[in-house]
């Protein structure tokens, strides 16, 4: 398993949780971090996955 | 002027100084160490951006040090001045203990640590705090994902360029430019947590109204200030920043230093005081994070994290006692 896909998922929880902490007109930028995040995770998953071969999918 | 505000200004400008020798390395360590400029000429571009970053940002974040931190009426000169020295205390001992802190934590934590031992935590303004220990988090965060983007980016627009040399030698005024972005940003930032704490002095001495925006000779004060301790910051401690966190190539140089300008650009043009030196660092961890995991020496980046969490309270402590002895002797 490519390490940044758990990696880049628990910051985007980490950043989801300052949601409530963060003042009503910044909200969306954490948001947006959060988003960001979630998206990095995912497409480190599917780069991941999409490699045909086994050997190709090395645990960066 | 009263004498104790003449010496807490002083204080402030020498804080501002030692913040510019500290940080010259985060702006120039990609320039220097991939010979687009010698060191020498690498701090004078350097220096030079951070004093010109007046004519570009306004001062919202002095005004949120000054005004959003605790209640005005609890800052008196004393408690600025024991604000200063814990803000400074904290630098020197972590600086001893090779912790990579932040000076801008330290000075708001020094901040609210002098005015609670005076009053308590009722003079502390949730919302400032809120908007500041947030950021404390987000701006690191931030660097890294527009590091990792712009790497991403920078690799895609190049997919075709067979020859590295020929690259990296077209990267030369991206670097350049990045350099002094990023240069703008950290004069334009940390610059103005000076103007705050002279603003604040300055509305306590009775000089200033405590609606007054910044007098135009502190932003040059200031930016004065940091500009020569950048000039005076030298090569040096270069060396720990750009390469103690991940191995940087030129392209990488150019996607860390734009990621954290931009950072630094936003924190600043809505009065953010946030950690210079944390949001260059996420974005280099951004851009070593393109490559691999194993490229970024998490032990360095898990320092950071460690100094988050420990400098508030503890430049807050030096400064708390340092406010009652000062109570004390006056």
């Amino acid at each position: 398993m490519d390490r940044r896909v758990p990696f880049f998922a628990v910051v985007s929880a980490v950043t989801l949780g300052l949601v409530p902490f963060t003042p009503d007109r910044f909200a969306w930028v954490a948001w947006t971090v959060a988003i960001t995040y979630a998206v990095f995770s995912l497409a480190y998953l599917l780069n991941y996955l999409s490699a045909t071969d086994p050997s190709e999918r090395s645990d960066r | 002027m009263t004498a104790g505000a003449i010496v807490v200004i002083a204080f402030a400008l020498a804080f501002d100084f030692t913040n510019g020798f500290h940080d010259a390395a985060n702006s120039i360590a990609t320039v220097v160490s991939t010979r687009v400029l010698s060191p020498r000429l690498a701090v004078v571009w350097a220096a030079v951006f951070n004093f010109i970053a007046f004519l570009v940002f306004k001062t919202e974040v002095a005004n949120t040090i000054a005004k959003d931190v605790v209640v005005q009426s609890i800052l008196s000169e004393g408690v600025i001045f024991a604000g200063l020295v814990g803000a400074i205390g904290w630098n020197l001992l972590t600086f001893g203990l090779g912790l990579p802190t932040s000076s801008s934590h330290a000075l708001v934590g020094g901040i609210a640590g002098a005015a609670i031992a005076r009053a308590g935590t009722g003079v502390l303004i949730g919302e400032g705090l809120g908007k500041i220990g947030v950021f404390i988090v987000l701006s690191p965060l931030i660097g890294m994902a527009l590091g990792l983007i712009l790497t991403v980016l920078m690799q895609w627009l190049f997919r075709r360029v067979r020859r590295v040399e020929r690259l990296n030698r077209r990267l030369r005024g991206g670097q350049l430019l990045s350099a002094a972005a990023f240069s703008l940003g950290h004069g334009g930032n940390d610059a103005q947590k000076t103007m705050g704490i002279i603003l604040a002095v300055l509305i306590a001495s009775g000089q200033v109204a405590a609606e007054h925006d910044v007098p135009l000779w502190v932003v040059l004060a200031a930016h004065a200030a940091i500009g020569l301790g950048t000039l005076m910051g030298g090569w040096r401690i270069v060396k720990t920043m750009g390469f103690g966190i991940t191995k940087l190539q030129p392209a990488g140089g150019v996607a860390a230093e734009t990621g954290a300008a931009l950072t630094l650009f936003f924190a600043s043009a809505n009065g953010i005081p946030v950690s210079t030196t944390h949001t260059i660092t996420g974005a280099i961890v951004g851009v070593g994070a393109s490559r691999r995991l194993g490229a970024v020496r998490w032990r360095v980046a898990g320092r950071v994290v460690w100094a988050w969490i420990i400098t508030i309270p503890g430049a807050g402590l030096i400064a708390a006692v340092t406010s009652l002895i000062v109570r004390g002797l006056s």
